[in-house]
């Protein structure tokens, strides 16, 4: 951070001295010797301790500002969290129809949660039950697939945007899942062609195929295609055009890290996506590191 | 029926983990104040940190089940909300051709939504930190609206952030270096020597700064 202005003066290791990052490191005593003696990093000492001081009154003053969560987001949290009821209360309803808060949500522009595939392919298990949790949308299609005795059949054979959430259009094929160990960046990323469609969902893709170089097992985690798919389907939700058609998925890196590659195609055109290991998982959403369109 | 005010975050969570279908949303009630003014500073656009903090909570909400007890409650639901908001300032800053809804926010710059509400006061000072504030590099705006403005200590900043305490204090120090330098704040004192040169001030003296958070 060493502006022109001080072009003897190292600001950034400046700021950590003054910001206390020094402290009990090597470093410490080597800044606190330039300052104390060289009048360039006095100088610069003295005018960036009172402006950082200033910066920290300005943005302690922001926080004393109250600024409560919105009204509607309150609610909106209240209903999601009364409708994602913890599974074993929730009541079975044969034939259930979507709630009218449900029906409301599917209509809110923004109102895009994601459902981790795994996570609806559990509930779908409950064979021969509506729920209330798959009704977000109209459409009683999916409703009476979820109800029938054969739902959970049917539903794994079935478009996952069905439910009108973004999602994942067909599971990949063990052909389409690759482990080349590429270390791909911003430049290459989008370089490589997809070479293959996506296939029907629910065939060939039981298992990943082994990773010859996943950076220590780093990506074993999405090896499992729970977890694969869960982490496809956050992809589709970051990329917020829809249901994403897989082409290819990549078991690499991104600049040096651990790193799965997917190209996919959606509403919004082809893309290449690049995410790391802990994409899918709860609270990581797509661990997005990089996407470009391709094409 | 609602939870107990008696009950603690952690008995909170264990109910909602056990089945009970309110414990979950009377936890939130307590925090979510607090996770909503670190989302909508961190992201700086109150209709994306309604998103982040939709996708966190919801997320936090299945995966009730994972929390393993080796932070608060509370530390937990704020990591997993700053996640959520970093992810979205990295997808923005990687993704920036994807269309956006209300048509706001500009590909380059910070975003052009609404801004939370101001205090009394210089408005235009208020204006002035919170566009310096979301100029800054995601991680050093994450790390001071974590210390400088809501107040956390650097010790549960650094828990959230899942980065070591030392790293936490570099961020912002350098973020801060970064805004007093936007701000104009850095004036150079009275008889200065000759050679100590002239102390930059004003937007544009920010942007030659050598970035060297990756390094911490």
């Amino acid at each position: 951070m060493t502006g022109n202005e001080f072009s003897e003066v190292d600001l950034d290791l400046l700021a950590d001295y003054v910001g206390g990052a020094l402290d009990g490191t090597p470093d410490h005593a080597t800044v606190a010797d330039l300052v104390a003696r060289d009048p360039g990093w006095r100088t610069a000492h003295d005018a960036l301790a009172a402006g950082m001081t200033a910066v920290g009154t300005q943005l302690s003053a922001l926080g004393a500002a109250p600024d409560p969560m919105p009204a509607d987001l309150a609610v909106r949290l209240e209903e999601a969290f009364r409708t994602e009821a913890p599974a074993p209360r929730l009541e079975p309803i044969p034939g259930g129809a979507p709630s009218r808060a449900a029906t409301a949500r599917s209509r809110r522009r923004r109102w895009r949660w994601a459902v981790p595939v795994a996570a609806a392919a559990g509930v779908l298990a409950f064979a021969g039950i509506g729920i209330d949790y798959l009704a977000r949308s109209s459409n009683t299609a999916t409703d009476s697939q979820a109800s029938s005795a054969g739902g959970a059949a049917r539903a794994e054979n079935a478009p996952l945007a069905a439910s009108g959430l973004p999602q994942v259009a067909a599971a990949p094929t063990s052909d389409q899942i690759r482990a080349t160990g590429t270390d791909y960046n911003l430049a290459t990323l989008g370089s490589e062609a997809p070479s293959r469609v996506a296939a029907p969902f629910g065939k060939g893709a039981t298992v990943a195929p082994g990773v010859a170089d996943d950076s220590a097992g780093a990506l074993v985690r999405l090896r499992a295609p729970d977890a694969l798919l869960s982490c496809l389907n956050a992809i589709a939700t970051a990329n917020g055009a829809g249901t994403i058609t897989v082409q290819t998925v990549d078991y690499a890196r991104f600049r040096g890290g651990p790193a799965l590659v997917v190209r996919f195609s959606a509403a919004n055109g082809n893309w290449a996506w690049a995410s790391g290991p802990g994409c899918g998982a709860p609270g990581v959403d797509a661990a997005t590191l990089a996407s470009v369109p391709v094409g | 029926m609602s939870a107990e005010l008696g009950r603690t975050d952690a008995e909170l969570l264990r109910a909602h983990v056990d089945g009970d279908p309110y414990a979950f949303a009377d936890l939130v009630r307590r925090h979510r104040d607090r996770l909503w003014a670190v989302a909508v500073r961190t992201i700086g656009d109150r209709e994306e940190a309604a998103d982040a903090v939709q996708d966190a909570l919801l997320s936090a909400h299945r995966g009730a089940a994972r929390f393993r007890g080796d932070s608060a409650v509370t530390t937990w639901l704020h990591r997993i909300v700053v996640n959520a908001c970093l992810d979205r300032i990295r997808r923005r800053q990687a993704h920036p051709t994807v269309p956006l809804p209300d048509g706001s926010r500009t590909e380059d710059g910070p975003p052009a939504g609404p801004e939370p509400a101001a205090p009394a006061g210089d408005h235009d000072t208020v204006l002035m930190v919170r566009e310096a504030l979301g100029a800054l590099p995601a991680e050093q705006r994450a790390a001071l609206v974590l210390v400088d403005v809501q107040g956390y200590p650097v010790a549960e900043a650094a828990e959230i952030l899942g980065v070591a305490e030392g790293t936490v204090k570099s961020r912002c120090a350098r973020g801060r270096a970064r805004m007093a330098m936007a701000l104009g704040h850095m004036r150079p004192p009275s008889g200065n020597p000759p050679d100590a040169g002239r102390v930059p001030s004003g937007t544009a003296a920010a942007t030659p700064l050598r970035d060297r958070r990756d390094s911490r």
